[in-house]
């Protein structure tokens, strides 16, 4: 080789690195070739000239090159770093499967459970407009109820009236909810429905994807069509979406309905923005939801959501003025249904839209429960925040060591920083993914309220809420992310000559932090574990039927006389059905009674009374049974007797109150022989009833309620036969239970033609249900955060105790080898445990009883500071408390000392 | 089919890769030295490969160093399919534009 060495250094230097060695290789081949022919000189001469020609094209290719390198360098460089950096975080999180999945859970959980109640609450407080596609000019309309409350419902002749008088309304239409029987395949369901006059669907401005809405004549009372439309849902679900659904029958309430159209999906009932299943024309002659007669003519019968829509350039103050006439020509007309209890005349509001969503009288005892809720979803938070530090922190400790040899190796503290924001980058990103499908996931379960018995799932518009999941995961990675990086100011101290754990040197600094920390989780999960205790406990007493009556065996089918037949034969007519029922061997015992204590039309049957001595009317719930039916309910007569066969027609009038009305009107006399005047009886009744007869109390049963809100209602219970009803509910019990009687009451006793009948076991656990469906609620919001905060205070306690432990080992183990017993060292860890989470009990305590005391008017039947669901749930705690440390701790118990002390 | 149009030395470059059993620096520089008789440096070959390189007309093979005592390695080069299309079109340009032209017939004119 000898080529010139200064031209081949030249070259050498001008050529791109990568091309340099095939440059020199190439020259050189080239050169020993002239060599050989030509001789050395000529071959050096040779090389030099394609040295220094080459010189420039090669230094122009080599800063070609080389920008292109830089460039690339520059693009790799970051996304090497990070995708190093990435997987280092992978490796490190490997290495602590469990602390790792506890913190993603914990981040998971914090946020999921936020947005899932936050979006929750929201879906009730600030519901949409439910599928209102013209809300300007939308108005609801409100008569005053009994109270004076000014926004009550509003009976049928009173909306037929507002749509006659009212010229700056251009449109009102009239609304009720009600539950239908759909049966399909032989299989019975129940379904919500909402009845509705012809003008509903045009108002709402809705256009329906499928069909068309109701025509007018279908829709006019007492001509009305038997014709449905289907909810979105359900023709989607049910007939999979089927075209051809309309014109096919379908059977409702045992009556064939025509399929005429499917509403829109966003359609829900003005009331709590329910999913309806089915939208009837209101009118349909007979049947138990359908309008009755009465329902359609009596103004006292306020059942109707009414809405409309006001004419263009009315303003609200017109509108008013015009509603205030109607009412005071109303009142004038109809003095007796235009006074309310309290002798004042009635009044009729309207609201916008906007206003309408949560009807007025819930508006505040929803927003005292959305601040709860508010309250409760940030201390969710907390807790996992307070969680992820907590154990990002233990971590950080146990780095120590690391972070000190990656200094001393000449890491700086930025690029330490950067690989721990990658750490934590990767937590938040599996915690804040797991977090978003939980959201997901649980706004689907919570949007549906399951109700007891038969009834249908209540289903709220309700969508995971995006903004706060949004807000919530911020929060969480936040704290994934600032507390990540914790092991990087410990990294600035960091001594690389004084590692940090395995040895017996060790620091219990910052232990303080980590104990307040499960303290803050250990709170959180006494107040919501003692919440959804107490209301748990309060479900419970409504639910319990002790207070009087037991229906959850009995099987209820109603019927209602035929047309030809009058009052007086209707005793016979439903003995005789009676009769047909106890030939079934699944049935054993039968009552008659116009309502069933319980069901949902109980309170249908008003009578007006009159007590001697008092001035004023009043209007009382009544019942006409006939013998056996206090027995076969379980009612408890508490003095006299109940009702029996010798209270016929002729024989004295006779009634049986409860201990209520017996209280309300003889506070401080027996009730038993004191007579009063039944004035006159409402709905299911016979035209008789407008005759006043005197009453004498023969008896005084315990009181019974039927909803939370119905406990002190007056009731009173006259025999049948004596106050005869057009339509009665026989209710049946048998050796097979409330299924088997139902099965056998629907073949025994099919209905009529033109009857419509309502078949169901356990009528009264509905009702409980409706009459509970605010606690339900509540319950659900409540349980789902307090499994998951105290879930997550487990895991705080269990990151800390587990820290804790890992921390004294060596001295664990020392004081082994000195002698010291297992049980000893078990026993002190676990105390040390304990402390931080009876610190937190006690301040959740603290919190909880006097918002237990704020929330009194919620708890039914339940003390706020209830032993049992108190002190249950400090068990509870207490319980998974110690179950949770004990397992670091036994680890403590088994440290072995030759491995700690060889280090030392 | 590429629409590259070749310089004239990236012509005779592409043209004598193609010609070439084993197309490396020294082999092509030879090859367009001996065929047009001009001089070729190796800087200038080699900003050439690079430009086809990235022009995608050409793609690159370095071999390990020969296994004699310093033995370096070689580059060798090979046309890509774009490449070959490149080579028609720029030869098939030539060959219609010199078709039925007789240069010595040409009509010239002296300053």
């Amino acid at each position: 080789m000898n080529a010139p060495w200064i031209w081949r250094c030249l070259v050498s230097w001008a050529a791109p690195g990568q091309d340099r060695a095939a440059i020199l290789s190439d020259l050189e081949e080239d050169f020993e070739a002239i060599r050989d022919t030509e001789g050395q000189w000529r071959a050096r001469r040779w090389y030099r000239g394609q040295a220094l020609r080459s010189l420039v094209p090669l230094l122009r290719l080599r800063l070609r090159v080389g920008a292109r390198q830089v460039a690339e360098a520059r693009r790799e460089g970051v996304v090497g770093d990070l995708a190093r950096d990435l997987q280092t975080g992978v490796r490190v999180h490997a290495r602590a499967p469990l602390v790792t999945s506890v913190i993603v859970v914990s981040l998971a959980l914090g946020i999921g459970a936020t947005t899932s109640v936050f979006s929750f609450s929201r879906s009730i407080l600030f519901p949409g407009h439910g599928g209102v596609e013209r809300t300007e000019g939308f108005v609801s309309l409100y008569t005053s109820d009994d109270g004076g409350q000014p926004f009550g419902t509003t009976s049928f002749p009173d909306y037929l009236e507002i749509q006659e008088a009212v010229p700056g309304l251009e449109s009102v239409a009239a609304v009720r909810l009600g539950v239908v029987e759909a049966v399909q395949d032989g299989e019975a369901q129940r379904l919500i429905a909402e009845l509705v006059t012809g003008e509903y669907f045009p108002l709402l401005g809705v256009s329906l994807p499928l069909g068309r809405a109701f025509a007018d004549e279908e829709t006019r009372s007492g001509d009305a069509h038997r014709v449905v439309v289907l909810g979105h849902h359900v023709w989607t679900g049910r007939y999979a979406a089927d075209p051809g659904i309309l014109g096919r029958e379908v059977i409702l309430d045992g009556e064939p309905f025509v399929v005429v159209g499917v509403a829109p999906e966003s359609l829900r009932s003005r009331f709590l923005q329910l999913r309806v299943d089915a939208w009837i024309p209101l009118g349909i002659p007979g049947g138990t939801y359908h309008a009755t007669e009465s329902e359609l003519t009596n103004r006292r019968d306020r059942e109707y959501i009414v809405v409309g829509r006001s004419a263009p350039g009315i303003s609200g103050e017109q509108l008013q003025a015009q509603l205030d006439g109607l009412a005071g020509r109303l009142r004038t007309a109809y003095p007796a249904a235009w006074t309310d209890d309290r002798a004042e005349p009635r009044r009729l509001t309207f609201l916008t839209e906007a206003e309408s969503r949560v009807p007025p009288p819930f508006r505040s005892v929803l927003g005292g429960f959305s601040l709860l809720l508010l309250a409760g979803t940030g201390l969710v938070l907390l807790v996992a925040c307070s969680n992820v530090a907590g154990l990002l922190l233990a971590r950080a400790h146990a780095r120590t060591r690391e972070m000190a040899i990656r200094v001393s190796l000449g890491a700086s503290r930025g690029r330490i920083i950067r690989m721990l924001l990658a750490e934590g980058l990767l937590l938040a990103v599996a915690g804040g993914g797991l977090g978003v499908l939980g959201a997901i996931w649980a706004a689907g379960r919570l949007s549906n309220v399951p109700l007891p018995g038969d009834l249908p799932t209540l289903s709220l518009a309700m969508a995971v809420d995006w903004p706060v999941l949004a807000f919530a995961a911020l929060v969480a990675t936040s704290a994934s992310l600032l507390f990540g990086v914790a092991p990087a100011v410990e990294a600035a101290r960091a001594d690389a000559m004084r590692p940090g754990t395995g040895s017996l040197r060790t620091t219990t600094r910052r232990t303080g932090l980590r104990r307040g920390l499960v303290a803050i989780q250990v709170a959180g999960s006494v107040i919501f574990l003692a919440g959804t205790a107490l209301v748990m406990r309060s479900i419970e007493s409504m639910d319990a039927t002790g207070s009087g009556i037991s229906t959850e065996s009995l099987a209820v089918v109603t019927r209602e006389i035929p047309e030809e037949l009058s009052g007086q034969d209707a005793v016979a007519y439903f003995g005789g059905l009676a009769d047909v029922a106890l030939t079934d061997e699944r049935i054993d015992r039968v009552a008659l009674a116009s309502v069933v204590e319980g069901t949902p039309f109980f309170d249908l049957t008003l009578a007006r009374i009159r007590v001697p001595g008092q001035d004023d009317v009043r209007e009382v719930v009544y019942n006409a049974v006939s013998p056996g039916y206090p027995e076969l309910v379980g009612l408890q007569v508490v003095a006299g007797r109940g009702l029996d066969a010798t209270d016929v027609r002729g024989a004295p009038r006779v009634v049986v109150v409860n201990e209520s009305f017996a209280r309300r009107f003889w506070p401080d006399r027996p009730a038993l022989g004191r007579q009063f005047t039944v004035l006159e009886r409402r709905h299911l009744s016979t035209p008789e009833d407008t005759v006043p007869v005197t009453v004498e109390v023969v008896g005084v049963v315990r009181n019974v309620r039927n909803t939370a809100e119905s406990e002190g209602v007056p009731f009173l219970w006259v025999p049948m036969d004596q106050f005869p009803v057009r339509m009665a509910v026989l209710a049946a019990s048998g050796p097979s239970g409330p299924g088997a009687a139902a099965l056998a009451l629907r073949q025994r006793l099919p209905a009529a033609p033109g009857q419509v009948s309502l078949v169901g076991p356990s009528p009264h656990l509905e009702v409980a249900a409706l009459g509970t469906l605010g606690s339900r609620l509540a319950l659900r919001g409540l349980g789902l955060a307090a499994a998951f905060v105290l879930g997550l205070a487990l895991v705080g306690l269990a990151g800390m105790v587990s820290f804790t432990v890992n921390l004294r080992l060596p001295e664990m183990a020392l004081r082994k080898a000195l002698g010291a017993d297992p049980g000893t060292v078990v026993g002190e860890v676990v105390r040390g445990a304990l402390s931080p989470v009876w610190k937190g009990t006690l301040l959740g305590l603290l919190v909880v009883i006097p918002l237990a005391y704020l929330a009194r008017s919620v708890l039914y039947g339940v003390s706020p500071v209830d032993p049992v669901a108190l002190g249950g749930s400090l068990v509870l705690l207490a319980l998974c408390a110690t179950g949770t440390s004990l397992v670091p701790a036994l680890r403590a118990g088994r440290a072995d000392p030759n491995r700690y002390l060889k280090g030392d | 089919m590429s629409d590259q149009s070749l310089a004239e030395f990236e012509l005779f470059v592409m043209l004598a890769v193609a010609r070439l059993e084993e197309a490396y620096g020294a082999r092509i520089r030879k090859e367009i030295e001996e065929r047009t008789g001009r001089t070729v440096s190796i800087g200038a070959l080699y900003a050439t490969l690079a430009r086809l390189g990235e022009k995608g007309l050409l793609t690159f093979r370095h071999s390990d160093p020969r296994p004699v005592q310093g033995g370096r390695s070689r580059k060798f080069c090979f046309l890509t399919p774009d490449g070959r299309d490149a080579l028609h079109l720029a030869t098939e340009r030539l060959a219609r534009m010199t078709d039925g032209l007789d240069l010595d017939d040409v009509q010239v004119e002296t300053r």
